[in-house]
C-alpha cells in the first residue's frame, strides 16, 4: 500500500466521520448537546501513530469540519492540531518512548484508548470554547461549554472503539519492508504489525 | 541524536501547521477567502442535504413516538387544556375582529410595514447545529427558492433568528438565542427602543441599551423596531419581558431580560421573509 492509497484512507474516514456527525449524531441529545465524532479523529490519529500525524489529521479534518460551521474557518483546525499533537505527545511520554514513534500499534493496548479519548475531547472542547471567547464570543465559555463537556466526553467513551477500528485502518502498514509509507509521519518503527 | 532530529522535525511541522491555520482565519477573517470557502462550503453542504434529510426523515417519527409514549399522561392532561382554551378563544375571536379591522386601518394609516404582508418562502428544518457551541438550525430552502443571507425567519409564534448562509438547496440560519444574534427591538407598541441580545439560551435573552428607572412591567411584548438599518423588518413578535431587576448592568444599562415568543419545541416548518435588510416593507 503506498503513501497515496493510506491518505485516500485517512480522506475516507474524515468524510464518513463528518457525515455520520451532521446525519446522525444531531440527534443525539445528551443534556442539551450532541457528541462529536470528528475531535475523536486527531485524538486516535495521535494515540496510533504520533504526534506529528496527530496535527496532521487534526488539521485535515478540522478543515472539513469547517465547512459545516458558521465560525471564522480553520478555527476547528487550530484546536485540534494541538489536541492531535498533544494526545500523541502525551502518550509517548506515558509510554515511555519517542514523542513521535511511540504510537505503534504494537503498543496500542498500554494506554486505554477510551480515557484517552475522553480526556482530549474534553480539552478540545475546552480550547475550542477559550478560543471562541478570545474571538468575541463569551458564551462559549460560559454557557456552551459546560452543556458541551458531557456530551462529549460521553461521546468520546462510547466512540473511541469504532473510531480506533477505522484509523487503525486507515494507518494500516501494507508491508513493514516497504517502510511506514504514512502520509505524514516519517518516523521507523510506526505502526508495524 | 536521531531522536532529537524527529522531535524538532514534529515541532516544525506542528508549527507550519498551526501558522498555515493562522493564516486560513486571518484571510477569511479579511474576506479574501469568501469567494472560494463559500463555494466549498455550498459544495460541502450540497453534497450532505440529502443524507442529512433522509436520516431527519427517518429519526423523526422515531423521536416523536418516543416522546409520545413516554409522556402520554402529560399528553391527554394538556389535551384537555388545550380544548378549553380554544374555546375560550374562539369566543375572543369574535371581539377581536372588530380590533383586528382597527389595528389593519392604524397599521395602513402609520404606513408600517407588516410583517405578514411580506412574501415568504416555507421552509422545512432539516437538522440543528452541528456544532455544540451555537444555535443553529438548517433549512431545506436555499438561493434556488430566493432565499439569501440577511433575510429574517419567523415560525412558532415569532421571530427565530436570521439566515446567515445560504446555497443553492438549503440555508443556515442563527437563531436568536445565540450570542452573536441581535436584534433592534421595541418594548411595547409605543415603549423605548432597546436590542435583544442571545446569551445562548433558547429561551432567555438580554435586554439591552434600556435607561436605569425605565418603567417596565413583566409580560410586555417586545417586537422589531425596524429602524432606520434594521436587519428586521418593524411589528415582528420576538418576546415578551420576563424580568426587570431593578439595577444597572456592567454598561450602566437596567438589567432586563426576555423569553422568547416562538416556541421552539420540534420546530418542523418555518417561514423565511423575503425581506433584506434596508429594505422598505411592502
Amino acid at each position: 500500500m503506498n503513501g497515496f492509497t493510506r491518505l485516500a484512507r485517512i480522506a475516507l474516514v474524515v468524510v464518513v466521520s463528518e457525515m455520520v456527525e451532521v446525519a446522525l449524531l444531531q440527534h443525539v441529545d445528551i443534556f442539551g448537546a450532541h457528541p462529536s465524532a470528528m475531535v475523536l479523529i486527531p485524538i486516535v490519529a495521535g494515540y496510533i501513530a504520533g504526534p506529528t500525524s496527530g496535527a496532521a489529521t487534526g488539521f485535515a479534518a478540522g478543515l472539513v469540519a469547517d465547512l459545516f460551521l458558521p465560525t471564522p474557518f480553520g478555527l476547528s483546525a487550530v484546536v485540534w492540531i494541538c489536541t492531535g499533537y498533544s494526545a500523541g505527545y502525551a502518550t509517548a511520554i506515558l509510554r515511555g518512548g519517542e514523542t513521535d514513534t511511540a504510537g505503534s500499534q504494537g503498543q496500542a493496548g498500554a494506554l486505554p484508548i477510551v480515557f484517552v479519548c475522553a480526556l482530549f475531547a474534553g480539552c478540545a472542547m475546552t480550547g475550542y470554547a477559550l478560543l471562541g471567547a478570545l474571538f468575541g464570543v463569551p458564551a462559549m465559555l460560559t454557557y456552551y461549554l459546560p452543556q458541551a463537556l458531557p456530551a462529549v466526553i460521553i461521546g468520546a467513551f462510547a466512540g473511541a472503539g469504532p473510531m480506533m477500528m477505522a484509523v487503525r485502518w486507515a494507518f494500516r502498514q501494507g508491508h513493514p519492508s516497504r517502510g511506514n509509507g504514512m502520509p505524514f509521519a516519517p518516523a521507523r518503527g510506526v505502526l508495524q504489525g | 541524536m536521531i531522536q532529537a532530529r524527529r522531535s524538532s522535525g514534529s515541532k516544525l511541522t506542528l508549527i507550519i501547521l498551526l501558522l498555515a491555520s493562522f493564516t486560513i482565519i486571518t484571510l477569511d477573517f479579511r474576506g479574501y477567502t469568501a469567494g472560494i470557502v463559500g463555494k466549498a462550503k455550498a459544495i460541502a453542504h450540497e453534497a450532505f442535504m440529502p443524507l442529512q434529510a433522509g436520516v431527519t426523515g427517518i429519526l423523526r417519527p422515531v423521536g416523536s413516538y418516543i416522546d409520545g409514549v413516554l409522556q402520554v399522561g402529560t399528553l391527554s392532561q394538556e389535551n384537555q387544556q388545550l380544548r378549553s382554551e380554544n374555546a375560550a378563544l374562539r369566543e375572543k375571536l369574535l371581539s377581536t375582529s372588530a380590533m383586528r379591522e382597527q389595528l389593519r386601518q392604524i397599521a395602513s394609516l402609520e404606513r408600517l410595514p407588516f410583517a405578514g404582508s411580506i412574501p415568504k418562502v416555507t421552509a422545512q428544518v432539516i437538522s440543528g447545529s452541528s456544532s455544540d457551541f451555537e444555535s443553529t438550525i438548517t433549512l431545506d430552502k436555499g438561493t434556488s427558492s430566493g432565499v439569501v443571507a440577511g433575510m429574517p425567519v419567523v415560525g412558532g409564534g415569532g421571530l427565530l433568528g436570521t439566515v446567515i448562509d445560504a446555497w443553492k438547496t438549503g440555508s443556515t440560519v442563527r437563531m436568536l438565542g445565540d450570542p452573536r444574534s441581535t436584534v433592534d427591538v421595541r418594548l411595547g407598541a409605543s415603549g423605548p427602543y432597546a436590542m435583544i441580545i442571545g446569551t445562548g439560551s433558547a429561551s432567555t435573552l438580554a435586554v439591552d441599551y434600556v435607561a436605569p428607572g425605565t418603567k417596565l412591567a413583566k409580560g410586555t411584548p417586545v417586537y422589531t423596531s425596524g429602524l432606520s438599518g434594521a436587519i428586521f423588518p418593524p411589528g415582528i413578535p420576538v418576546g415578551h419581558i420576563t424580568s426587570v431587576s431593578g439595577t444597572t448592568n456592567a454598561s450602566g444599562d437596567e438589567s432586563v431580560y426576555a423569553a422568547m415568543d416562538a416556541s421552539l419545541s420540534d420546530i418542523q416548518y418555518v417561514d423565511v421573509l423575503e425581506w433584506v435588510q434596508g429594505a422598505s416593507g411592502p
